[in-house]
């Protein structure tokens, strides 16, 4: 049985964490929709994260994460040796308050 | 179906110093989808940062490690995971696709859902390695991927 305390309804992932002091520790994780990065999830995390409209997901708090190339954008990009950031067409993040 | 694969790289942690690092060809675009990280030696209370990242060069290898097929009649993986590196891989900056904070005790282990995996785009030597960014000491890092493509 999970000991999860906090859990999203779609999770991107899944943690677990065995400590001697703390025991064992599940987390869902969250998936950066720009860079394919992953977070942990719980109280207060989607005030931290950033949202973008555009792609309708989480993005993580990097610079690089803010312009809007989507994940199979930026693959097809590098794939293809273009760079990712010429395909920029927005700006795409901001507070997730 | 998909492929699945097990790789596994151990080293001693520090400032940038990479556990394993799976790299592919143009030939397929893998997708790690659980990786675990443990410590060995004498338990003690060490802190390590660690990062999986985005590599662009593979660096020199001292040993490789051939990923093992889950599924036995599998063909050979086109991934390759490199170990002990003498030159780290060339990862891309401020790219950290998962960064934890570990106690040399402890054990963490993470999985994705399905079609949230952590994926390598099919490019030449592009690839994703777990590596220490800073460590309070040098306890050995273990580390196991499992990828598909």
């Amino acid at each position: 049985m999970s000991d999860l305390k906090h859990t999203r309804l779609k999770p991107a992932g899944w943690t677990q964490l065995c400590d001697p002091d703390l025991g064992v520790v599940e987390t869902d994780t969250v998936q950066c929709v720009h860079c394919g990065g992953h977070r942990s999830f719980g109280p207060g995390t989607s005030k931290t994260l950033r949202w973008c409209a555009r792609c309708n997901g989480f993005i993580c708090e990097k610079q690089g994460c803010l312009d809007c190339v989507p994940l199979e954008k930026w693959l097809d990009c590098v794939e293809r040796g273009v760079d990712p950031k010429t395909v920029t067409t927005v700006r795409g993040g901001w507070s997730g308050k | 179906m998909p492929r699945a694969y097990a790789s596994y790289g151990s080293a001693a942690s520090g400032t940038s110093k990479t556990a394993v690092n799976l790299f592919t060809t143009t030939a397929a675009r893998p997708w790690i989808y659980e990786f675990n990280i443990s410590f060995s030696g004498t338990p003690a209370d060490v802190a390590t940062i660690l990062s999986m990242r985005r590599s662009t060069a593979v660096g020199t290898e001292g040993s490789g490690y051939t990923p093992v097929a889950l599924d036995s009649a599998d063909p050979a993986a086109v991934a390759d995971a490199g170990v002990a590196h003498s030159v780290e891989p060339t990862y891309t900056a401020s790219v950290d696709l998962w960064r934890q904070s570990l106690n040399q005790r402890a054990t963490f282990r993470w999985v994705a859902s399905p079609g949230r995996e952590l994926i390598i785009p099919a490019t030449a030597n592009a690839g994703i390695g777990m590596q220490s960014i800073s460590s309070g000491a040098t306890p050995t890092m273990e580390c196991h991927f499992q990828h598909g493509e």
